[in-house]
Order: structure tokens, then sequence, then C-alpha cells
């Protein structure tokens, strides 16, 4: 039943992605950043072979950008480099684990609220208003502090501030999915709830789901980066670009605005090429958004 | 429209329900108590000692005993008092609240001065490098970290100009004129970018109306391209982006969390990082309390109006 959805999603995203008018084709911005994305992510995942331990201390400290270290090193020496593409990692994974999981439930709780209606909408639904209302960045905080900050608490944290975003969206999107006639002819056949609503309806509103989830690449990392500059993300040495550009970055911004300057172009870059391969996913697959 | 609103406000009690629910039920889910979490750091209290604490707090209570008191004293406007130096909650609300308030507004004002005429600009010269120029401005400042640029806002002018914004922000009271300055640059931030949701917003909103009718009918009357984007356009097209100036309600608090760390603003911002930090659980709660009710009363505010804009809903 999920791997069906699995599958749905994959073949949504292959016809977003090389079907007639797809994004690789169309190319443009939206292929820049679905490029760039790429190559971020795999830079992520052969940290390890690219570059020096995030933690390697050499004796050159605050270096400039050039030389021996082509971004520099930081107060205690450490290539600034090798600490941009670890901080990547933990980006990327708490990003993805919680986009997977701020969609999944997301997706589960709309499905079941633009399927059933009636009563239990009017409680999904009065849940969602109620997550939706709550400031995200506080929820995360306060959950951050109680429990401890690893990268499976930040990842569970940040995927539930984005799920009930998702519910709506897929709340809406079911809802107008059940008023075609194919629906009406499953029901007429039979089919039972389950079967009418993963077999029917969540085909088809997997692509403003895929779109969703693009974008929402962009607010995980928003989301990550703004608690580890508030000092609620992994503690150090592990680097962060969050907490890179709050600590360091702004003790020595003065005399070595690189260590800043540094991590938030990584950040904007991370969610401008997130946002712009979303908005021609979204141009491709859910034409009538654009 | 009387039924309308009747049930719109109708639905607002069973949601305020569940968000002080939440609120109440996640903190209390953290494990460790609140007064185990503020002795952390005084072993040297006896266990008896420990006890009586949480007896006069109340945290022997039964937990909808809890609830109900926490409840009780809100509807009175008692939210109680912090743990560190049993500050009463409500009267340093008080204090704080004026900063935050004067924060959204500033950042509200500016957001929708910037985005909804260069939007309506975008959408009218379609395709022109103009056009271009503004959605790249509206993507990058979505992508852009507002606590990057708040950063970048410390320390470029000192580079560039050896002059840096106060890092503590002034009083009203004590010099308006520099407290404005203070005020500008952080909500600036906040404002420039939440325009860009705007921009984005109002732009395919008149797209979509351009392609109207009507609008065809009013050029052929002979209006005048600048009163057919004004009246007839921009009118029709405005009213779902007043829809998303209260979904910015939310975000606009989140950010004056981050600008008044940055900046030195004792609002409520602040002072949500600080009730945190120090495991201040009667603060924190209060505040995560206000600001999902803030949230909702903008988003209720904003549907009102919605209908009172678009006289389809009334009858629909």
């Amino acid at each position: 039943m999920l791997s069906r959805a699995a599958h749905q999603m994959r073949v949504g995203w292959s016809v977003g992605l090389t079907g007639r008018h797809a994004v690789l084709r169309r190319g443009g911005l939206g292929l820049v950043g679905g490029v760039l994305l790429t190559v971020m992510i795999l830079m992520a995942a052969v940290a390890p072979l690219i570059t020096v331990a995030p933690n390697f201390q050499t004796a050159q400290i605050l270096a400039s950008p050039g030389g021996d270290h082509w971004l520099g090193t930081d107060h205690l020496g450490r290539d600034m480099f090798s600490r941009m593409v670890w901080g990547s990692r933990t980006t990327f994974l708490v990003a993805g684990l919680a986009v997977t999981l701020g969609v999944s439930v997301g997706t589960i709780a709309g499905l079941l609220s633009g399927y059933y209606r009636g009563g239990t909408d009017a409680v999904v639904q009065r849940v969602v208003d109620a997550l939706i209302a709550f400031p995200g960045l506080v929820l995360a905080m306060a959950a951050i502090a109680a429990f401890s900050a690893n990268k499976l608490t930040i990842s569970l944290t940040v995927g539930f501030v984005l799920s009930p975003g998702v519910a709506r969206i897929v709340r809406g999107a079911t809802l107008a999915t059940m008023s075609h006639d194919f629906i009406e002819a499953a029901v007429a056949l039979g089919a039972s709830n389950r079967r009418i609503m993963f077999q029917h309806v969540l085909p088809n509103v997997t692509a403003p789901i895929i779109v969703a989830s693009t974008v929402l690449i962009g607010v995980g990392v928003l989301i990550e980066s703004s608690l580890s500059f508030l000092g609620f993300g992994l503690p150090p040495p592990d680097p962060t670009w969050g907490q890179m550009l709050s600590g360091p970055g702004r003790v020595y911004m003065l005399s070595q605005p690189w260590l800043a300057v540094l991590p938030g172009i990584a950040i904007t870059l991370t969610v401008l090429c997130a946002n712009l391969f979303g908005d021609s996913l979204r141009d491709v697959l859910d034409p009538r958004l654009r | 429209m009387s039924r309308y609103v009747g049930r719109r406000i109708a639905l607002f009690v069973p949601t305020m329900l569940v968000v002080s629910l939440l609120t109440f039920g996640l903190l209390r889910a953290i494990p460790g108590d609140a007064v185990l979490a503020q002795l952390e750091d005084s072993p040297r209290l006896s266990r008896q000692e420990i006890e009586e604490l949480r007896a006069e707090l109340g945290l022997n209570d039964p937990l909808w005993a809890q609830y109900a008191r926490w409840v009780g004293g809100i509807l009175i406007g008692d939210f109680g008092r912090s743990f560190g130096g049993g500050l009463e909650i409500t009267s340093e609300f008080k204090r704080r609240l004026p900063y935050t308030a004067e924060l959204a507004v500033l950042a509200l004002v500016i957001s929708i001065v910037i985005g909804v005429p260069f939007g309506a600009a975008s959408a009218f010269v379609r395709g022109s490098p103009l056009d271009y120029l503004l959605r790249l401005f509206a993507v990058f400042w979505l992508a852009v970290p507002n606590f990057w640029i708040a950063t970048m806002a410390l320390i470029l002018p000192v580079v560039w100009f050896g002059w840096s914004p106060n890092i503590v922000a002034t009083k009203l009271t004590e010099a308006p004129a520099q407290h404005l300055v203070d005020m500008l640059i952080p909500g600036a931030i906040m404002g420039i970018s939440s325009s860009a949701v705007s921009l984005r917003m109002t732009r395919s909103q008149v797209l979509e109306v351009l392609r109207q009718d009507y609008i065809r009918t009013a050029y052929a009357k002979g209006l005048g391209s600048l009163t057919v984007l004004r009246r007839h356009a921009l009118r029709n097209a405005l009213i779902p982006v007043v829809t998303i100036w209260g979904t910015q309600a939310s975000g606009l608090l989140s950010g004056s969390v981050l600008m008044e760390t940055i900046f030195g603003i004792p609002g409520l911002g602040q002072w949500t990082v600080e009730s945190i930090r120090l495991r201040d659980y009667p603060v924190t709660q209060a505040l995560v309390l206000f600001f999902a009710f803030a949230t909702m009363a903008v988003n209720l505010l904003v549907d009102l109006s919605y209908s009172w804009l678009d006289p389809r809903i009334r009858v629909g």
C-alpha cells in the first residue's frame, strides 16, 4: 500500500524530471537549481573522501581564503571548506529526514481528512489549525532544549513543524479529487475505503506533494540553521552552518568576515536551489498553481 | 454574512482549546519536571525541600487540576509567576509586548509597501527586464536567512563606513530618534524578506486577473493602462494577497525571535529564547500560547475581511 505510494512518488518525480515538458528538458533556472542541489548533496555524501576531518586543527589559525586552505581556516585552525561540507551533511540529513517525516504524516492526515470529511475532517483540521498557529521555531527550540540535541531529535521536531502545512495541501487536493466521477465509479464497484484512498486518490494528489516536498527542503534547511544559530542545533564541535555563523562568525566578524559570510552563502544557495527546482517542478506537474 | 462570521468565530474556540491543551501537554511531556530542571544547578537542596517546592508550585496535583488552574488564571489575565526570580509574567509581558508589536508592525508595513506595488508592476510588465529583476529579488529574499542578513547588517557598515547599528536597542522614552533607527534595521530586514512572499503572490494574482474578460472590456471602453491596473485589476487581485498577510503573522513572530536576539531588543522574542534556555516553563508556556493566539486572531481577522472584500464568499 505504502510501497505503491512510494512508487507513485517515483513516477511523479520522473515525469517532473524527464517527461515531455519536464525540468531537464526546459532547462533554465530550475535545471541549474536541481543540478547544483544534486552536486551539494553528492559532496555531502562523499565528504570523507574529499575533505580532511572537520575538527582537524592545523597550525594556521584564521588563515584567509586562498593558499593551502581555499576557504581559509577558523579560530582553531580548522579548514573552513571541510567544515562547510561536513556541516552540509548535518543540514541535508536533518532536512531530508524532516521532510520525509513531515510529508508522510501530513499526507496521511490530509488524505483521511479529505476522504472521510465530516467528523474526522473537523477534528483533524482543528489540530492542523492549532499546529499551524504555533510558532514553529519556538516549538522546535523548546522540544530540543528538553530532549538532547542530536540529529534524530532535531529531524523529528522539524518534521513535526512541517507536517500541518502538508496536511492542508493534501486535504485540498484530496477534496478536489473526490469530486471526480472515477471515485464514484470505484465506490460503485465496491472498492474498500482503503483501496480508494491509496489506489485512486493518492496517485492523483502526488503532484502537489512532490512540489511541496521540494520547497520544504528549503524550509527545513532554514529551520535547522536558525535553530543552530540560536544554539539549539547540534552542539559543537560538530559543524553546522548556523552555529559556524553565530559562533566564530560573530566573534571574528570584523577581522575575519568570511567566517560569517561563507555559511550564510551556503544556506542561501541551498534554499535558493531547492526553491528554483521546486518552482520548475510545479510548472511541470501542477500547472494550475502557476 | 453574519452566519459566516458566527461560524468562523465558533471555530476559534475549539482550535484555541486544542492549542492550550497542546501547549500544556507538550511542556508536561518533557522529561524531568520543572523543579528538577530548576534545581540542577543547586543540588544541595534536600529531598524534603524539593518536595515542598513542588507542592508550593502545585506540581503534585493531578494534571487536569494543574491545567484547570492554568487556564482559569489566564482567563482573568494571570499567567502566574516565572521560576527565575518569581517575576509576575503578566506585568513583564506588558513591558515587553510593545517592542515586539512595534517590530511586527514595522515589518508588515514595509512588506506591504514593497510587495504589493512591485508585485503588480512585475505582472504588468511581464517578461521585461524589470519583471526578471523583481522576480530575482523575490527569489533571493525567499532563500536568504534573516539571521545572516542581520549579522551582515552588523558587520558590513563597520567595514565600509566605520559605523555599526546598536547591539542593544535604546528605549523610546530615552532617545526616540535613536530608538526608531534601532528598530528600523531589524524591522526592515524582516519586512523586506517577507515582502518577497507578497510580491510573488501579488504578481501571480494580477497575472490571473489580467486574463479576465472584464479587463479586456475595461481596455475596450478606452481606459488607460494605469486606471485598468488600479481600479480593475489590483482590487480583485489583492483579495487573496490579504490572506497571506495572515500566514505572514506567524513568520513575523519567528522572525522577531531571531531579530530581537541579534539586535538586543528586549521584546517577547528575546524573552522566549531566554525562558527556553533557563527552562522557565511558566514563561515559555505563556509565550507559546500568546504567539499561537496572536497568529489565530490575525488569521480570523483576515478571513473576516476576506468575506467583506469578496461578496461571493458571503453568499457561498
